[in-house]
């Protein structure tokens, strides 16, 4: 069915791309088009040759001030990625696509005709895939190693969805993307807390800009208080036993203030979501690193309650 | 055409769920370092008498408590002077004997500081507790906890009983307690 309906869409642009008043060069495209769509020819064969052909026509002038030959060239750069590259996410056919596509945009927004509104809403749609393909890309990147490649694959979602839909609310993967992007560079501290500390100020700073676009986000608040209270622990485990015995205060100083930090937000995380283990062990943890045995028996409790009614 | 718009929305799907939860650190092991480290510094500002400073630097420490193993872990490649440390699990007062250099109550077994200190009497042993009071009733050191911090009491008395010396430095930074 969706094969069936593709022939058609491509067939229909043929039809009318040809009845457009069109100069010598649309035969090119259109050509392009037909290729593409040419089911006798495999379909790697009948790709290459559509961006062979698309690529030689988009150096004729007529054809460069054209929105209906970008689009078909950000189309079929589009079905290349998807035929030969769908694995690699620092396609380079991907992002000339995503190009190609804007300036089809750019273009076709100038041109008032019914086609024109046409090609340029088809556009859209072919960013909109691509943006999809970039931030399910990013997600997948999302890790220690490769988050310099998530958030370009992020920012060029972001790019395709707002060309493709100006109106798009970004807010909930501003604060996906975001949140999972701040819990990587909290790992990236913890991994070494002495040699990577710029990555605890980074995942501080990206959560507290997460929490005003949702305040109710319960991964972006308990994973601040996380970052806050493994410090703490971190920076006391790391003492070395030599320090002199005058520095240890100033190690307490430093180990409580972020437990104090913590505090606030495990307990926002707690009223968020009660039921969540991780979060009773945490306070009951925060609470005992801040020497108020009170309040730590009292989640320790609560715990052995939750696991009781499991 | 529309129908094609259909297909294309239907492929913009998005992944979900790529929040996950965080590992979260032991806390009883920060404080028991601190305790360790403030023990492990006592032996520098401590003077015991010459004929303790042969053989293990003996910690005993009395009854059941996960902090003998974290002296053990801590304290395994430490040295007092040329001493070795040794981590005595006491299970009574009773089996309490040699020389111990110092010996931890733990605050559950607060409780046998009187008898402890009939034990020890004669002897050089640094006492060192952890509930509130205690060295006013005998103990040389007592942890206490001070806005959220772990810090300590000493008391001159108690420890020159034991005839230890106290450095300055020590004193200085200890709650003194008469």
């Amino acid at each position: 069915m969706k094969k069936k309906i593709y022939i058609l869409l491509l067939f229909l642009f043929l039809l009318i791309g040809a009845s457009q008043n069109g100069f010598a060069q649309r035969d090119s495209v259109n050509k392009a088009v037909a290729t593409l769509q040419n089911q006798l020819l495999p379909l790697d064969i009948r790709t290459k040759k559509a961006l062979e052909i698309i690529d030689n026509a988009i150096t004729h002038p007529d054809c460069a001030k054209d929105g209906y030959s970008w689009y078909v060239r950000g189309f079929i750069y589009k079905d290349w990625y998807k035929t030969f590259e769908s694995q690699n996410k620092k396609s380079k056919t991907r992002l000339d696509a995503v190009d190609y596509l804007k300036k089809a945009n750019d273009l076709l927004t100038k041109d008032t005709s019914s086609a024109a509104k046409e090609y340029r809403s088809a556009t859209k749609q072919t960013l909109k895939y691509l943006g999809s393909t970039f931030y399910n890309d990013a997600g997948m990147l999302l890790d220690t190693v490769n988050y310099n490649l998530a958030i370009l694959n992020y920012e060029k979602f972001k790019e395709c969805i707002l060309v493709a839909e100006p109106n798009y609310n970004l807010r909930p993967r501003e604060v996906e993307f975001k949140t999972v992007l701040a819990d990587q560079y909290g790992k990236l501290f913890r991994n070494n807390i002495k040699t990577n500390k710029k990555f605890f100020g980074e995942a501080e700073k990206i959560y507290k800009a997460v929490l005003p676009l949702d305040t109710n986000n319960f991964a972006a608040t308990f994973n601040l208080a996380m970052l806050y209270y493994n410090y703490g622990v971190d920076i006391i485990n790391s003492m070395d036993l030599d320090l002199p015995i005058m520095d240890v205060d100033k190690i307490q100083d430093e180990a409580k203030d972020n437990f104090k930090k913590a505090l606030p937000y495990a307990l926002k995380a707690y009223r968020l979501n009660p039921k969540k283990r991780e979060v009773l062990i945490a306070l009951q943890g925060i609470y005992f690193s801040l020497y108020e045995f009170g309040p730590s028996e009292e989640f320790k409790l609560k715990l052995e309650k939750l696991e009781k009614e499991k | 055409m529309r129908k094609v718009i259909v297909i294309l929305i239907a492929l913009f799907c998005l992944s979900a769920d790529w929040v996950r939860m965080p590992v979260l650190q032991e806390p009883n092991s920060s404080n028991a370092k601190i305790k360790a480290t403030f023990l492990y510094n006592f032996t520098k500002y401590i003077d015991w008498p010459e004929k303790y400073k042969e053989g293990n630097f003996v910690i005993g420490v009395l009854g059941t408590t996960p902090f003998y193993n974290d002296l053990n872990t801590l304290l395994s490649t430490k040295t007092v002077g040329n001493q070795k440390f040794e981590i005595k699990s006491f299970s009574n007062v009773e089996s309490i004997s040699g020389n111990c250099h110092i010996l931890f109550i733990p605050a559950e077994n607060s409780s046998m500081l009187s008898e402890v200190l009939k034990k020890l009497k004669g002897k050089s042993t640094l006492i060192v507790t952890e509930k509130n009071g205690l060295a006013r009733q005998g103990s040389a050191i007592n942890f206490i906890i001070e806005n959220n911090k772990q810090r300590f009491e000493l008391n001159k008395n108690n420890i020159a009983k034991y005839n230890l010396k106290v450095s300055l430095t020590l004193e200085s930074l200890a709650i003194k307690v008469d």
